[in-house]
């Protein structure tokens, strides 16, 4: 009776699957499905897709080097640039030191004829009035001497010799400013 | 089984199928079976359909492709690898979509039910990882793989007595089960609640008396999808990066 019993307990457990158990035909399926999926990608097709990312990768590399190039010459460019720049800047200002220079030297040149020129008239005026007065001081003499002489003549009452008088009346003045200056 | 009113259909019925052909064969095909192999082949063609596009600006499949290389590379490679991890990346992205797409059938109609949920897969895909990482180890580092691992240098002799048992057990043992069982457990409570909930809609739209009932219950199934998508992806993601570092720890001990 209880053997009969522990049969019939055990046929029972033999039906009931354990759910949480492996099957022996879901592990042979999964297993060769799986290595199917690990070879094909391994040898075949995971290959093409990395060639291409790795291509993009290098074109990427490529790019980014020739855009660093390319930033390099700007940057050579900008530097060559501003070395003329520098250049000119010296050069402008020595063409601005020169041209300085040359007004002033112009300047002084002009300055000094002006100068020059204000003597020369200067000196021609002083002559030309120093003329005038020795001549306007001759005139005055022969007509002071002439009213001298012609006031003598009245004074004593007889005509006086004009030209010996004009002569006495120089020699007189002339011993009269040498004695002054002795 | 019925629970008051509710008939919740057996656990077998909610994750075993029937095989298509071969029954009691070894080879015996089911709807499990057609998940794997069509998360092979969906894998396949997106990445036939990329290598046969060579855009300079990547678009659709080949975008598709293209980004999930980069994420392989970024996410699970450069963290759990390191230097040197750039030889795994077949392996690991055909881990990662092979998972994916077996995750996901669980919320496609038709096939609502992920391969995951099952054993069968998980536990493949564990058994690979750990006979992986323990390969990459041994061949690296011969055995001193296996003895720096069990006797971690530092330690003072008579802590080995207590070291070398747990790190044999934690690394050598727990590891490629903990990664079926995380998975597996994951994908299966998903669909044990999708089921529920399903079921739920179904009863409540037969039964007057409670039928106001069946909005909060809908949206509780609508809300579940979405989710199933996000530990769809979350629990490949796991898997893969966790061997990742597995596989990282076996080539570079010293870190």
């Amino acid at each position: 009776m209880l053997a009969a019993a522990l049969l019939l307990a055990a046929e029972e457990a033999k039906k009931t699957v354990n759910p949480i158990l492996p099957v022996t035909e879901e592990i042979v399926w999964a297993a060769a499905s799986f290595f199917l999926l690990w070879m094909l990608m391994r040898y075949v097709f995971l290959a093409p897709v990395m060639r291409v990312m790795d291509e993009r990768e290098g074109r990427l590399r490529e790019a980014r080097a020739e855009a660093d190039s390319a930033s390099s010459g700007a940057d050579d460019a900008v530097a060559a640039y501003n070395a003329r720049v520098d250049v000119a800047r010296v050069e402008a200002n020595g063409i601005v030191a020169a041209a300085r220079d040359e007004a002033e030297r112009y300047r002084a040149r002009q300055l000094a004829e002006a100068n020059a020129a204000i003597h020369a008239q200067r000196d021609q005026a002083s002559a030309e009035v120093g003329a005038a007065k020795a001549a306007a001081l001759a005139q005055l003499r022969t007509q002071v001497a002439g009213v001298a002489v012609s006031a003598a003549s009245r004074v004593v009452q007889k005509d006086l010799a004009l030209d010996a008088q004009l002569q006495v009346i120089e020699d007189y003045v002339n011993g009269s400013i040498e004695g002054g200056t002795r | 089984m019925i629970i008051g009113a509710l008939q919740f259909p057996p656990i077998e019925n909610v994750v075993e199928w029937p095989a298509w052909f071969g029954q009691g064969q070894a080879y015996a095909f089911n709807k499990i079976a057609f998940i794997n192999l069509l998360a092979a082949i969906i894998t396949i063609v997106i990445f036939a359909i990329a290598g046969s596009k060579k855009q300079l600006v990547p678009r659709g499949v080949q975008n598709i492709a293209e980004v999930s290389v980069q994420f392989i590379r970024n996410e699970v490679i450069a963290p759990g690898i390191g230097h040197g991890g750039e030889r795994y990346l077949p392996m690991l992205i055909s881990m990662f979509f092979f998972l994916f797409f077996s995750n996901i059938t669980g919320i496609i109609p038709l096939f609502n039910m992920p391969a995951t949920a099952r054993m069968a897969t998980p536990i493949v895909l564990a058994l690979l990882a750990w006979v992986w990482f323990i390969g990459v180890g041994l061949k690296h580092h011969g055995i001193r793989y296996i003895t720096g691992a069990l006797f971690p240098p530092g330690v003072p002799k008579p802590l080995y007595l207590l070291v070398t048992p747990i790190e044999f057990v934690s690394t050598f043992l727990v590891r490629p089960f903990s990664l079926a069982v995380r998975l597996f457990a994951n994908m299966l409570a998903g669909h044990i609640l999708l089921v529920t909930f399903s079921v739920l809609c179904i009863t409540l739209w037969g039964f007057k008396p409670l039928v106001a009932a069946l909005p909060l219950s809908l949206f509780m199934l609508i809300a579940l999808t979405g989710f199933e998508v996000l530990v769809a992806f979350l629990q490949a993601y796991i898997f893969t990066i966790l061997t990742a570092v597995y596989i990282g720890g076996a080539l570079h001990p010293e870190h």
